[in-house]
């Protein structure tokens, strides 16, 4: 019967009972849910809209590089959907999740909820939509390059890293938001040179050999270079060997979100 | 710290031998308060460096005390009513006990569980209805409890907000919102139960139903921490007051000398004892 109430709003860790990890992820599917009701209600087409937006970037994308710009590389639209669907995912989560805790501060001040159900909600939503323009995209191509099925089998090991990681980076910058509303406008500018620095419509081979230290430092690079190694190259070694390097990156992004939130969690309530 | 230990009329005083719900050992609550500067862009910072860089560079980070070595009990049976003047930290020493904020120096321990209400005006998602917002306060105010439909059924017809409760939540009136709050809040006992203001909100017809609700509730509740302005509300839900000032607890103990005392710090306050 005896705990500490501080447990009630930690991360869920190994310290915090089974059932206190249970709800968390309850109230985390609980809002899910709620957010994609009320994105959805009251427009016409309603999930399409959000799927259609990844299939036509994708697609004009793919124009654009491989047919305009006639890109030298092999199975250029397998290649692009690997790298630009999971950048969608990153782009949108960040963006939409940086003022979560400012925007859903009410709520958590008026309940003990951990905050970090609100950023996770947030984030599974766009994987749900990331999941679904995926499938959308790749079920006819699949028809044409059976063989890809092989690395979708790697897929939930390519995921989880970027989710973890995406979900500590989110946390930290919607932390920092509440500080700072530059943050958000920041975001946009460093989130578009991003774009052109990670290797997402070229290969690492574009990129001069005195540069390719920019991929080295790009923490982009090694979420979706998992997703190439699994779909494009399907390279297994490879793969597993990007996967570790993700987990690294995705474990330090973590840390910085909960070390960061812990310091600044009386802050955050007091300010919002 | 001013104490009395007489009873009071509504409630049996808690005994001191009662069973121990939660206790506040040693609790301090700091806050820096660097962060409250009237910064809201990187360029306030600039102009603030550039203008003065000796002073930015040297200047101590404010702090501000909302607890200073606060220590108490929680019994089985006690009905504490938390008063202070506006600013001394009432809601945010709940907050603590509620686990919202982590106390600077000290330990908190709750032994069983707690339910805290500190704003009955929210929704969580404006954009649905008002019976999709009750299943999801639902979900946050009852964590892990078992028969949750049945639950939120009952708070929903006791709400009485009828063909509304199918109306988007954003379209809601404050008394509507505090209707529906207060119906959800009111429908089940806990060993903790922690209430910051919970009647402001809703229009007189509707508090007075509640209030009986809520009495109800309380009296099988383990114990309470009740935050109020109104005496009335003091006298009739506690046997114990609290009062606050400067970050420590200055009085502890039977509701009507309680609030005597604190007609006598703040003249501006009259509670029924005046009458």
């Amino acid at each position: 019967m005896n705990k500490s109430v501080d447990l009630q709003l930690e991360a869920p860790s190994s310290l915090v009972p089974i059932d206190q990890r249970k709800i968390f992820f309850k109230q985390i599917w609980i809002l899910t849910v709620s957010n994609l009701k009320a994105r959805y209600r009251r427009t016409f087409a309603g999930f399409l809209w959000v799927v259609m937006n990844p299939i036509l970037m994708l697609f004009v994308q793919a124009q654009v590089f491989g047919y305009f710009l006639k890109l030298q590389i092999p199975e250029f639209s397998l290649y692009l959907l690997s790298g630009l669907l999971p950048w969608i995912f990153i782009v949108q989560t960040l963006e939409m999740g940086t003022g979560t805790l400012v925007y859903s501060g009410r709520i958590f001040k008026a309940f003990p909820v951990h905050p970090l159900v609100f950023l996770a909600a947030q984030m599974l939503d766009n994987l749900i939509n990331f999941l679904a323009a995926f499938f959308i995209v790749f079920i006819p191509f699949s028809r044409t390059h059976p063989g890809v099925w092989h690395g979708v089998l790697l897929f939930p090991f390519a995921f989880l890293p970027m989710v973890v990681g995406i979900l500590g980076m989110t946390w930290f910058l919607s932390t920092l938001f509440v500080f700072f509303r530059d943050v958000r406008f920041v975001l946009t500018f460093v989130l578009n040179i991003a774009f052109y620095l990670t290797p997402i419509f070229y290969t690492t081979n574009f990129i001069p050999a005195h540069l390719k230290w920019l991929t080295q430092v790009n923490p982009f690079y090694y979420f979706i270079d998992c997703f190439h190694q699994s779909l494009y190259e399907y390279n297994v070694r490879g793969f597993w060997l990007a996967d570790l390097k993700a987990w690294g990156v995705a474990l330090a992004l973590a840390l910085l979100g909960y070390f960061f939130w812990r310091r600044k969690k009386n802050a955050v309530f007091f300010y919002i | 710290m001013r104490s009395s230990s007489t009873s009071n009329s509504n409630f049996d005083s808690a005994s001191s031998e009662g069973q121990l719900i939660a206790r506040v050992d040693h609790l301090s609550l700091v806050f820096k308060t660097q962060n409250q500067k009237p910064w809201t862009s990187l360029k306030d910072i600039f102009v603030e460096v550039v203008t003065d860089p000796v002073g930015f560079l040297l200047a101590e980070v404010p702090r501000l005390t909302i607890a200073r070595d606060i220590s108490f009990d929680i019994r089985a049976g006690d009905r504490i009513g938390i008063m202070g003047l506006n600013g001394v930290g009432k809601t945010s020493i709940c907050r603590c006990i509620a686990g919202m904020y982590s106390p600077s120096a000290g330990k908190i321990s709750v032994y069983g569980k707690l339910r805290a209400v500190f704003d009955t005006s929210v929704g969580i998602q404006p954009e649905l209805t008002g019976r999709e917002n009750a299943n999801l306060i639902g979900q946050f105010m009852y964590p892990g409890e078992t028969g949750m439909k049945e639950l939120i059924a009952e708070a929903l017809e006791f709400s009485e907000l009828g063909h509304f409760l199918d109306t988007p939540y954003k379209f809601y009136s404050n008394g509507m919102q505090a209707r529906l709050s207060l119906s959800l809040v009111s429908c089940k006992p806990c060993d903790l139960l922690i209430l910051d203001e919970v009647f402001d909100g809703a229009d007189v017809f509707f508090r007075e139903k509640v209030a009986r609700r809520v009495l109800g509730m309380i009296k099988k509740s383990g114990a309470v921490l009740f935050v109020s302005h109104s005496p009335e509300q003091i006298v009739q839900v506690c046997n114990r007051v609290l009062i606050l000032s400067a970050g420590a607890i200055i009085y502890d103990g039977d509701v009507e000398a309680g609030i005597r005392f604190f007609r006598e710090l703040d003249p501006r306050f009259t509670g029924p004892a005046e009458k």
